[in-house]
């Protein structure tokens, strides 16, 4: 593929063989799933307890409970065990890092706080946790970037608890008393709507036994969540103090559990990512970027392909200072999406594959990041395919996959539009809108 | 544990290796250049070179390098660090030779153009530097660095307008700091046999012979700096710590309080904004406690009881955060930038609070003096 570089036989014939440590799964006796991955260079290990329910299991009245129990109960230092919360969606949990040693007393630790979470939270200081998650919300809402995205998913998904902030808002979090975080916890951390999930250089036998020993939670299964809607829209929060335009548009993307879910990766990695202060930034690959870094008419951008267990997001996040130009840089990024329905080239499915490939793989880069994705293949899916079934369908993907996918969903399709910053040059929703298509094929 | 027996180096080849193999189909490849990071030689210097990372070499031209690597799926970066300039790249394990080729002629056969100093390097440098300046944290780090080294690693980080460097400046040092006695290669999820034989094929073993040696580190405590900014407050202090004292200090962290370890019971939790953490270079670090806040009166009485906490540490607060020492440091360890900490039982038995140097930067008219904590 890379002209003048040898090939080397011999060290892709050993390539081949090399191989992903293989994720160990066992059933608990109450049905809750334990699955391990051994990693023996890892430095620490990370042990978490996740249950499939996070804010969209909420509703506006009780939103940014889950986090703010999660809070309460991954809170602290224990006996060597740090605790932290992993708080998403359609996902919670409490995750306990320790040094590898100290593994099954981390596993240990973590089953018995879940399994205790009604006493823990009574005895908390329920003021000073709620204080904390305000505060939170305060620093996402006052980081542009972050803020417009969380925007994005709130009005492509109005009206549905897809829809809600992970942490809550301001006044729902107020509201919130003990009783609401122990219904909320009652009904979603039961035995089949749990997985325990390790990584680290930790032994698949210790934990499934320390955990088998220490947790105890109620029989039940995960509540069915309704289909969340797409619905094309756009939210404006328009704030000339902040001296840039951050703006983010998405079309609906792919769900987990599509089969197009590695398509959309693959898409969003052909366009990639873009810093004008960049020093390669006018050599970067994607047809984009070349247009872009011309006239400087951004400073940043992202796109990502952003799924959920039924439905996804799929657009650009992008950060702006050159306020005259907000229109010409979503015209031109929408012409190129329209590019990946008619004329999307071999040479860039190659390499959005390849960089999709990495992105994986590079992901995958802590125990904490291993055990939180574990969990939430296995509990949003109800499988998780190992790296390799990810990397083969990946390989897969032909030219003719990409078009057809975007011709499916991007191809004249709505749009969600959220802005915040200086975004006057941010024009109507239906120019851009415009742009999902052309005359012209 | 693992990971240190089956690290292996190799004595044979042209610079110094470092790998091990591990399971999946990610390879990670870091060319560190000791002695070249930004404690060396003028200020700003070793940033600027740092921006040359990528670019035209004698055997491809940047554009070339970029659109190759980014078809085949890397990800890679040039940074400066105090202590070296680092490049690295991540991509899929079956183009280890394409990388350790790249990364060769990066480093050993760079060909400096005059256009790419004023059209792409400055410019990104400067960029670079005005981000991080806009941030307090880093002020003030800056400053304590300054205040705690002078020379070394007390020199700024990063390029900044005031200072005169000429693209000769930038060139002499890359000939002096690009040797095969500088440069080390760290490799994750390689086979060390074929990394081995592809950096002896390589431009890696046309350096040139030698190597620099780092400044002697001189340090110094009871200063003060005064810095006015808008936006959030910072007060900080800093104690200069050497390489035999990191356990030490770890443990010092841990009991006071740490940002490696969030949400535990120490005394800086409880003061909104407190950090302690210890910064580890190669020939010495520095423990600093910050408080920042965008109320600068909160930063003021935070800053004060942060610095009684960390004075009043008791013996036993000491010993009891030992285990929590072991964690923040198991935390903190990478396979690239090991600093092969022990820590022990008695590790931080004989800590107590000693003269220090102080920064405000921000609200400075609210924010105490050193003499008044």
């Amino acid at each position: 593929m890379i002209r003048g570089l040898r090939s080397r036989a011999p060290a892709a014939r050993r390539l081949v063989s090399t191989y992903n440590a293989a994720p160990r799964f066992t059933t608990l006796s109450n049905g809750t799933t334990v699955v391990t991955e051994q990693n023996p260079h890892a430095t620490s290990a990370a042990v978490g307890v996740y249950f499939g329910a996070g804010s969209r299991a909420e509703n506006p009245y009780n939103n940014g409970v889950g986090a703010l129990g999660l809070a309460i109960l991954g809170l602290g230092l224990k006996d060597g065990v740090l605790l932290s919360l992993y708080a998403t969606k359609e996902l919670n949990g409490v995750i306990g890092q320790s040094t590898n040693e100290n593994a099954a007393a981390a596993a240990k630790t973590v089953a018995s706080l879940v399994s205790s979470y009604a006493e823990v939270i009574e005895k908390s200081d329920f003021a000073a946790a709620k204080d904390a998650q305000i505060a939170k919300i305060d620093a996402l809402e006052n980081t542009p970037s972050s803020m417009v995205l969380e925007h994005l998913n709130a009005t492509a998904f109005q009206g549905h608890s897809l829809g809600l902030p992970t942490l809550g808002t301001y006044n729902s979090v107020s509201d919130l008393e003990h009783s609401d975080a122990t219904r909320f916890l009652e009904s979603a951390l039961v035995a089949h709507n749990t997985v325990i999930s390790a990584s680290g250089n930790v032994d698949h036998d210790a934990i499934v036994d320390a955990v088998e020993s220490s947790l105890k939670l109620a029989p039940g299964y995960k509540a069915a969540a309704p289909a969340a809607p797409f619905l094309g829209s756009e939210v404006r929060l328009r704030d000339d103090t902040i001296p840039k335009a951050y703006i983010s548009i998405a079309a609906q993307g792919e769900g987990i559990n599509s089969p197009a879910y590695h398509v959309a990766q693959v898409a969003a990695a052909i366009f990639g990512s873009f810093d004008h202060n960049a020093a390669i930034a006018k050599f970067t690959s994607p047809k984009l970027a070349s247009i872009v870094q011309d006239y400087h008419i951004v400073d940043k951008y992202t796109h990502f392909s952003t799924s959920y267990s039924d439905t996804g997001l799929w657009g650009f996040n992008a950060e702006i200072s050159n306020l005259y130009n907000i229109d010409d840089f979503v015209h031109f990024t929408l012409k190129e999406w329209n590019r990946l329905t008619v004329s999307i080239t071999d040479a860039e499915v190659a390499r959005g594959k390849n960089a999709a490939k990495v992105a994986l793989l590079g992901a995958l880069n802590s125990p904490v990041a291993v055990s939180s994705e574990i969990a939430s293949k296995v509990l949003l899916n109800g499988f998780r395919a190992s790296v390799e079934q990810d990397l083969a369908s990946i390989d897969a993907i032909t030219t003719s996959d990409v078009k057809a996918w975007a011709s499916a969903a991007l191809w004249d399709k709505d749009i969600a539009i959220a802005g915040t910053g200086s975004i006057e040059g941010l024009l109507d929703y239906n120019r851009a809108r415009n742009d999902m298509a052309m005359m012209r094929f | 544990m693992l990971s240190r027996i089956s690290a292996r180096a190799y004595s044979t080849a042209p610079v110094k290796l470092v790998s091990r193999d591990a399971t999946g189909n990610l390879s990670t490849l870091s060319v560190v250049v000791n002695n070249a990071g930004s404690k060396v030689g003028k200020a700003g210097v070793p940033h600027l070179l740092s921006k040359f990372g990528f670019l035209n070499n004698e055997v491809k031209s940047a554009l070339r390098f970029t659109r190759e690597a980014e078809l085949l799926g890397g990800a890679f970066s040039s940074e400066v660090t105090r202590d070296a300039i680092v490049l690295s790249a991540q991509f899929l394990k079956k183009d280890l030779p394409y990388f350790v080729e790249s990364l060769g002629n990066a480093v050993a056969k760079p060909s400096f153009r005059p256009h790419e100093f004023t059209e792409t390097v400055k410019p990104t440098a400067l960029a670079e530097s005005a981000a991080a300046h806009a941030c307090p944290e880093f002020v003030a780090l800056e400053a304590l660095h300054q205040q705690s080294f002078r020379k070394g690693l007390g020199q700024p980080l990063y390029y900044s307008a005031n200072q005169s460097v000429t693209f000769d400046d930038v060139k002499e040092f890359a000939a002096s700091a690009f040797t095969a006695g500088n440069v080390s290669i760290v490799a994750s999820g390689v086979n060390e046999a074929d990394l081995a034989e592809f950096v002896a094929e390589s431009a890696f073993a046309g350096l040139p012979a030698g190597s620099t040696s780092a400044p002697a580190v001189t340090t110094f405590t009871g200063a003060e700096t005064r810095i006015a900014s808008s936006g959030a407050s910072v007060a900080a202090f800093a104690i200069p710590v050497a390489k035999a004292d990191y356990a030490a200090y770890e443990v010092v962290a841990a009991a006071a309080g740490t940002s490696t370890l969030v949400g535990s019971a120490a005394p800086l939790s409880k003061i909104p904004g407190a950090d302690s953490k210890l910064f580890k270079y190669q020939d010495a670090g520095l423990f600093v406690v910050s408080v920042t806040g965008a109320d600068a009166h909160a930063v003021a009485s935070g800053i004060k009881a942060a610095k009684q906490a960390v004075a009043s540490l008791s013996a036993s607060a000491l010993s009891g955060a030992v285990k929590a020492a072991e964690l923040s440091v198991a935390l903190q360890d990478s396979f690239e930038f090991s600093h092969n900490i022990k820590v022990s039982a008695d590790s931080g038995k004989n800590f107590k609070l000693g003269p220090f140097n102080y920064v405000a930067v921000g609200n400075t008219d609210v924010l105490p003096y050193a003499d008044e904590l």
